[in-house]
């Protein structure tokens, strides 16, 4: 045993002459991850959650007008509000955990599901009975069961106000306050208790804040991919072509904006920005603190610069009706080369855990 | 000079008897772990998360024809599971329960191979062992319903087959760690250790990369040569506190599930037939009111020695096999962590770091329109991750996206992958040609073709 320890004891030694000349010797400086967490949540998470609380309760306010007095000039306000509202939405869309988790799942995937189903919300509507809390379905209400609601497929805003009876005007002032509710909820939670679990759970392993985060982020940016972009432009397996009605934002026609404002919010994450452009802790830093971390930053920068320009490049005008431009295949095919970078390199560097299942072990 | 493995010194060996104590320790300790697992695994979720949920499951070679029951038949397969492991705990109607552990377990195992650990493995062949030892012969309810069956001394390989099986596992597992990234890089270790900095009172040290050197030279010595130290009286005492340190560590850090808590227990049959004697006797006189054992009265009651030829040969033919099936990764060309053709059952246990991100695209053989899939709309999260990096598994989610979309109406669907892959923390390359129509490949034990090679630098 002595004679053990002794050999022990020499390669102990032999390790610490080895490493000591060994690459750069900043490797040592840990990254402190709950500081990475406060930033984010102070300066990204939270203050865009309140931005998009405070569009959502002025679309109420909108709405409440509209449904008091329902003409032109007031549809205006509340499609203008809405407008604010879908935009605040793209921000938040990737910080669907925590309070933002709903029974349903993530709230981007109950309240921004696109396309809604037209059917369904006129039975919906049409239905007295009918109990939203009660329902499951996602394609009836959220932001896009409002869009169609106040934008109509092909009326003219005469002919919509002229169809805006009281069943419409209760279901859209249903939907409307589902969302309300949904957003001062999260907003109150995360300023109440959930900054601090948020920030006390600093680890690396599956639920950590860092993994809930992260998980978020990838599933959003994929999300703008494949739901985006890819299923409009025709380019998921098994569809026959491109398909203008699947687009976000179908009705109002503002898809182009959403898709700049989706990635907008993916690079600040990463980045470490807040929404109005200040410097933060972002996974950048994180990833700047790891072995064969800083090459996958070089490379990560390089696939942005590219996405941000076939965003820029893409077609303006309705994105519904240029589905078939090449531009968004461009696009497609830029932000699946970055998948890579985001999902699985991203998490095998930094050590993060994403499923509870036990991995491999000794 | 005569060869000491001669079979008949084989044979002679096999004559050997020895005390039954260490063996029914192991069965206690064997069925209570099996239990722990098998709730847990239960509570969890997992039953429904990963057996009953997915829409689909990657199967083992040649295992394919293993498929899930439907969610009542597989809460009774894990309501089997856990009778049996009570069975083989308190050894109780002991030769079916044993069965019927075994054959439940590794039918669990079966179903999806994303959620293959080494560990699991090892459970099966142990679980198959336990089926040949007599180890419900003393200190058992089957014992207690009928005494005549009390044994105390079994043949010596009774004992020593499952000495042997942790050896392979250990000594395979420490082989496996002598590798360049490893050892001169440690990684993946130097990957993993920084981010378990938040781990309670030891965390800080991890930030270091010297932490990483040493956990990866002391995990590799710790593996190679634990078995040696068990086996020898002086140092079994301090070598099994070193079992419990590094596995409990392990566990903190790692992800691993029971497997720390198997090793601890399944490593007590090195101590010596005393202990376990003495072991067995304290907790007798526990129960002495009750009388469980009628255990002083059978001092001499000994298993006939007799080992058939056909279970001599079977034995043999095992060890073999567990030794040399490891190898056959060097008949592969390439390198064995970016191909893994011959990676799994052969104890590679946490040694490297791993992921990749793998976009399938399917087109039309006759329209010729090509379009990509969205992986999760198949997979969870945990299968989609496995099969994005290991070759086989890319294969086979090809040939059911050929099934799948050959249902949905298209001819003669052209399946290739785009699947760029992270090893230890190099930047991602593509794991397989991304041309090669996957539909038309087909997996066999001859090396793979499609798979790239992989560069270093």
């Amino acid at each position: 045993m002595k004679k053990n320890i002794n050999i022990f004891f020499i390669f102990t030694l032999c390790l610490g002459f080895a490493c000591s000349d060994d690459e750069d010797s900043n490797d040592d400086l840990g990254f402190d991850r709950a500081e990475m967490l406060v930033s984010l949540a102070e300066n990204l998470i939270i203050p865009n959650f309140e931005s998009l609380q405070a569009s959502v309760s002025n679309l109420q306010v909108t709405v409440d007008d509209f449904v008091a007095s329902t003409n032109e000039n007031n549809l205006s306000s509340v499609r203008q509000a809405w407008v604010e509202a879908v935009i605040d939405h793209q921000h938040c869309s990737a910080f669907g955990f925590g309070p933002a988790d709903l029974a349903l799942g993530s709230y981007a995937s109950v309240l921004g599901v696109f396309p809604v189903s037209e059917s369904k919300v006129e039975s919906a509507l049409n239905n007295p009975g009918f109990n939203l809390a009660g329902s499951f379905d996602r394609d009836l209400r959220g932001f896009y069961a409002v869009e169609y609601l106040i934008y109509g497929n092909g009326q003219t805003d005469a002919e919509l106000v002229a169809g805006f009876d009281q069943e419409r005007k209760d279901y859209l002032t249903l939907i409307t306050n589902e969302l309300k509710t949904t957003f001062d909820g999260i907003v109150n939670e995360w300023n109440s208790s959930y900054l601090q679990e948020f920030i006390a759970s600093d680890g690396t392993s599956a639920g950590s804040s860092v993994s809930l985060l992260y998980n978020e982020f990838v599933k959003d940016y994929e999300n703008l991919k494949n739901f985006k972009v890819e299923l409009p432009a025709g380019l998921t397996a098994g569809q026959e072509g491109a398909d203008g009605t699947l687009v976000e934002a179908f009705y109002s026609g503002i898809s182009r904006d959403l898709i700049v404002e989706h990635f907008e919010n993916s690079k600040n994450i990463y980045l470490g920005m807040s929404r109005d452009g200040q410097e933060i802790v972002g996974f950048d830093e994180y990833l700047s603190s790891v072995t064969g971390g800083p090459e996958l930053v070089t490379t990560t920068l390089e696939s942005i610069d590219g996405i941000d320009s076939a965003i820029s490049n893409l077609p303006m005008g309705r994105l519904s009706d240029q589905v078939e431009a090449t531009e968004l295949i461009i696009l497609r095919d830029l932000l699946q080369d970055n998948t890579a970078n985001f999902k699985s390199s991203m998490s095998s560097l930094l050590g993060i855990s994403i499923t509870f299942n036990s991995g491999d072990g000794d | 000079m005569k060869s000491i493995i001669s079979y008949r010194n084989f044979t002679n060996y096999l004559g050997q008897s020895t005390s039954i104590a260490p063996l029914v320790v192991f069965r206690v300790a064997f069925g209570f772990v099996m239990l722990f697992s098998t709730v847990r695994y239960m509570w969890m979720g997992w039953v429904d998360t990963q057996l009953v949920d997915p829409l689909l499951h990657f199967s083992y070679y040649g295992f394919d024809w293993v498929e899930p029951l439907p969610r009542v038949g597989m809460y009774v397969v894990f309501g089997i599971m856990l009778i049996s492991c009570l069975g083989i705990l308190l050894g109780y109607f002991y030769r079916i329960t044993s069965v019927a552990f075994f054959l439940c377990f590794t039918y669990v195992e079966l179903i999806d191979i994303t959620y293959y650990l080494n560990h699991y493995y090892f459970v099966s062949i142990v679980a198959f062992l336990m089926i040949l030892a007599p180890a419900h012969r003393c200190f058992s309810l089957d014992i207690k319903r009928n005494p005549s069956l009390l044994l105390t001394k079994v043949p010596r390989w009774t004992v020593d087959i499952f000495k042997f099986q942790i050896a392979i596992v250990y000594i395979f597992a420490g082989l496996a760690k002598i590798n360049y990234d490893w050892l001169i890089r440690a990684l993946p270790l130097s990957i993993w250790l920084p981010a378990k900095t938040s781990v309670p009172i030891i965390g800080p040290i991890f930030q270091y990369k010297f932490t990483a050197f040493l956990f990866s030279w002391a995990g590799m010595l710790f593996d190679s040569f634990i078995i040696f130290a068990l086996l020898v009286k002086k140092t079994r005492w301090p070598a099994y506190i070193a079992v419990i340190i590094f596995h409990t560590l392990t566990g903190v850090l790692f992800q691993i599930g029971v497997f720390p808590l198997v090793m601890i227990f399944a490593v007590t049959i090195f101590f010596s037939n005393d202990f376990h004697q003495k072991l067995i006797d304290f907790v007798t006189r526990l129960f002495s009111k009750s009388n469980i054992m009628t255990w002083r009265n059978a001092r001499n009651s000994i298993m006939p020695l007799k080992t058939g030829n056909w279970l001599a040969g079977f034995l043999i033919s095992l060890c073999l096999f567990q030794l040399l099936f490891p190898w056959r990764y060097l008949a592969y060309p390439g390198n064995i962590f970016w191909a893994e053709e011959g990676y799994r059952f052969a104890w590679r246990v946490m040694l490297m770091e791993k992921a990749g991100t793998a976009t399938f695209y399917v087109k039309d053989g006759e329209h010729g329109r090509e379009g990509s899939v969205i992986n999760h709309q198949f997979l969870n999260a945990h299968q989609e991750k496995q099969m994005a990096m290991q070759p086989d598994l890319i294969l086979q989610f090809a040939h059911f996206l050929e099934d799948y979309y050959k249902s949905q109406g298209m001819k003669d669907p052209f399946v290739r992958a785009e699947a760029w892959v992270t090893l230890n923390a190099r930047p991602a390359q593509l794991l397989v040609d991304p041309t090669v129509d996957l539909t038309k490949m087909d997996d066999t034990w001859a090396p793979k073709d499609w798979i790239t090679s992989y560069n270093t630098d």
